[in-house]
């Protein structure tokens, strides 16, 4: 027997059907030429500016060169942000309308292997963008500036990005029946997630800071309770990661390595005076990514057990018992 | 092959399924008839586990399926009352998938599906796109991804509604050839005729409770029972017929046209027998008296609407 390269009969269907529009090609045609349409003005600057200096020494501006990738990082998260829950908020739903899923329902298939292949078969094309942006990325090679690895690290943290966001778009859909419902309610809860760990974690420290003035002023008393902690609310926040990347590899506004200054200017506000847990602010990145990656898999669990038609066996005599 | 015991849905304070309790043998083409809504589709989808039942056992093969999903998905064929295609799919790549969701790949996977189709009569139409495809042809195709995995059972619920007679022909033959074959086949319909051509056992659903259920000669034998007794007597007899008939207890409903009555009346041979003796010897002179031909149209209304229709009796 031929051994299938992908098992989950789901992903597979979904792959077939997917490469049999043009879809996909589209939309990937459509992402490089706009990151061209970025790139290549920047790269045209980076020259001119070279020529204009070259009556002596070459000089290459390499806060140019900065500036466009970060751009092109930020155009991709943007897409990201956009694309996804798009294209997953109806990967159940689309299911249901069809009336597919029953039937699917009824098969060996687990919930869990159907979210699953309907997850991953939803983020394909997003990976795929990321995947087919990387030689336009790539144009900073040309000067150099940046690491492969550290290349490489950005695309993982956009990679964990759009998981994070996929497994909310993969949520409502199982959660309701319609997919244009669940494409509202994801881009909304996407939205508020975004705002609202921005809120929250300023508005509990800043609310925090007026309850202890406020208790020095009215009682004499030191209470001092630490707001900082509202800062953690960031982890879930995508756009901070990113940030915090960028940041780890350049540092906020190129005069500083330290993440902790990009986002304390971020938000304008010295959010995290913890200096003694350095490690935390210097593994920012590195546990937020984990931090989405968890949320994400608890989101993913819990579709699937809501796509359980049956959640519970059913009792040999209690109808007969409640009916005596 | 399928027993289902004590089995009980209840939405609140409906109970959709009350006490629902049936047994089909092996290789049985089982008709489950009732009207919309008397709990046949409910029934279908506890037992092939899209539907949580409240109380109740669904044995297939001795095992409890309510209590494995894992039996259950392996030993039981669904086909819906709706289609439920991928649009874009060749009728064998739709038939692939289902195979990968059994897990079987490959090229067992592509020969069992052309085996499939060929049993289902669509080799013709393996690489055609399955929304170009009849309803009929849909139907057929939806059958064989009932079996892709070899089930001991399948269950049909409405698979004839919006057919042709041709496509109604065609999956009739399908399905007596796989019961032929030793497949155990649930099939729902609210048409009690177009089940009893091709079924060999019968039961009837009203509001949630198996009210009938026998083989299909049993089925033939209540319908010619059912029928009313149509009793014709002299003029001179009409009132005292009326109100004799009024007082008999097996006697339902009593309609007088002129010197002709219908009577609907609970009973076989021995107690008609006894009734025609009855009203002889209360010297009612009976010109003739015999049972309407029986029908299975009018068995059928007959249970379903016994507990709606009142008794009483009737004069034009």
């Amino acid at each position: 027997m031929k051994k299938a390269v992908i098992r989950n009969a789901v992903l597979r269907k979904d792959m077939i059907l997917d490469m049999k529009k043009p879809k996909v090609a589209v939309i990937m045609l459509l992402f490089n030429i706009l990151l061209c349409l970025v790139a290549v003005p920047f790269i045209g600057m980076i020259v001119l500016v070279a020529e204009g200096y070259s009556y002596g020494a070459t000089e290459l501006s390499y806060r140019t060169l900065i500036n466009m990738y970060m751009t092109l990082i930020w155009l991709e998260t943007i897409a990201i942000c956009f694309l996804t829950p798009a294209l997953t908020a109806g990967c159940i739903s689309i299911e249901k309308e069809r009336q597919t899923l029953e039937v699917l329902l009824t098969t060996k298939m687990t919930t869990w292997q159907i979210i699953k292949g309907k997850y991953f078969s939803s983020i394909m094309l997003v990976l795929m963008l990321i995947v087919s942006g990387l030689p336009v990325m790539s144009l900073v090679y040309i000067y150099g500036g940046i690491s492969l690895w550290q290349m490489l690290l950005m695309i993982l943290v956009l990679i964990a990005t759009t998981m994070y966001v996929a497994s909310f778009g993969v949520f409502f859909s199982t959660l309701v029946k319609n997919t244009i419902v669940s494409v509202i309610l994801t881009y909304i809860t996407i939205g508020v997630l975004f705002g609202a760990t921005f809120m929250g974690a300023f508005g509990g420290m800043g609310a925090l800071a007026m309850v202890n003035e406020y208790i020095e002023w009215e009682y004499d008393l030191t209470l001092n309770i630490h707001g900082d902690y509202f800062g953690f609310l960031l982890w879930w926040n995508p756009l901070v990661t990113i940030f915090d990347s960028t940041a780890q590899i350049f540092g906020y506004g190129f005069d500083s390595s330290d993440a902790f200054n990009g986002m304390k200017d971020l938000g304008g506000y010295l959010f995290v005076s913890m200096t003694d847990k350095n490690i935390i602010l210097n593994l920012w990145s590195f546990i937020s990514v984990i931090v989405q990656l968890g949320t994400s898999y608890l989101l993913l669990r819990w579709s699937a057990h809501l796509l359980k038609p049956v959640k519970r066996k059913p009792h040999k005599n209690s109808e007969k018992k409640r009916r005596k | 092959m399928l027993e289902i015991k004590h089995l009980y849905k209840r939405y609140g304070r409906f109970l959709a399924l009350n006490d629902v309790n049936l047994h089909v043998e092996q290789g049985e083409l089982f008709g489950f008839v009732g009207a919309n809504g008397a709990g046949k589709t409910t029934t279908m989808r506890i037992c092939v586990g899209l539907l949580e039942a409240t109380a109740g056992e669904v044995y297939i093969g001795g095992q409890d399926v309510l209590q494995s999903r894992k039996a259950m998905s392996e030993r039981i064929g669904y086909v819906p009352d709706f289609f439920g295609v991928y649009p874009s799919f060749t009728a064998l790549e739709y038939l692939e998938f289902f195979a990968a969701a059994y897990g079987i790949y490959g090229d067992e996977a592509k020969q069992l599906c052309l085996d499939l189709l060929k049993l289902v009569k669509l080799t013709d139409k393996a690489n055609n796109d399955v929304n170009g495809l009849s309803r009929g042809m849909k139907q057929r195709m939806c059958l064989a991804r009932a079996l892709v995995h070899n089930p001991d059972i399948l269950f049909l619920d409405e698979p004839a509604s919006g057919l042709d007679p041709r496509a109604r022909f065609e999956l009739k033959e399908i399905l007596k050839n796989l019961s032929s074959m030793g497949k155990t086949i649930v099939i729902s319909s609210h048409i009690l005729p177009e089940l009893a051509e091709m079924c060999t056992s019968v039961g009837i659903i009203d509001r949630g409770h198996i009210v009938l259920k026998g083989s299909i000669d049993e089925i033939h034998r209540a319908a010619a029972l059912s029928s009313p007794l149509l009793i014709t007597v002299a003029e001179d007899g009409v009132d005292r017929s009326f109100e004799f008939l009024q007082e008999i207890p097996n006697v339902h409903k009593v309609t007088a046209q002129g010197n002709r009555f219908s009577v609907t009346f609970d009973g076989g041979r021995e107690e008609e027998n006894a009734l025609l003796k009855r009203m002889v010897m209360a010297d009612i002179p009976v010109y003739s008296f015999s049972r309407q031909e029986g029908s299975l149209e009018s068995l059928f209304m007959q249970i379903v609407g016994k507990n709606k229709r009142p008794g009483g009796a009737e004069r034009r």
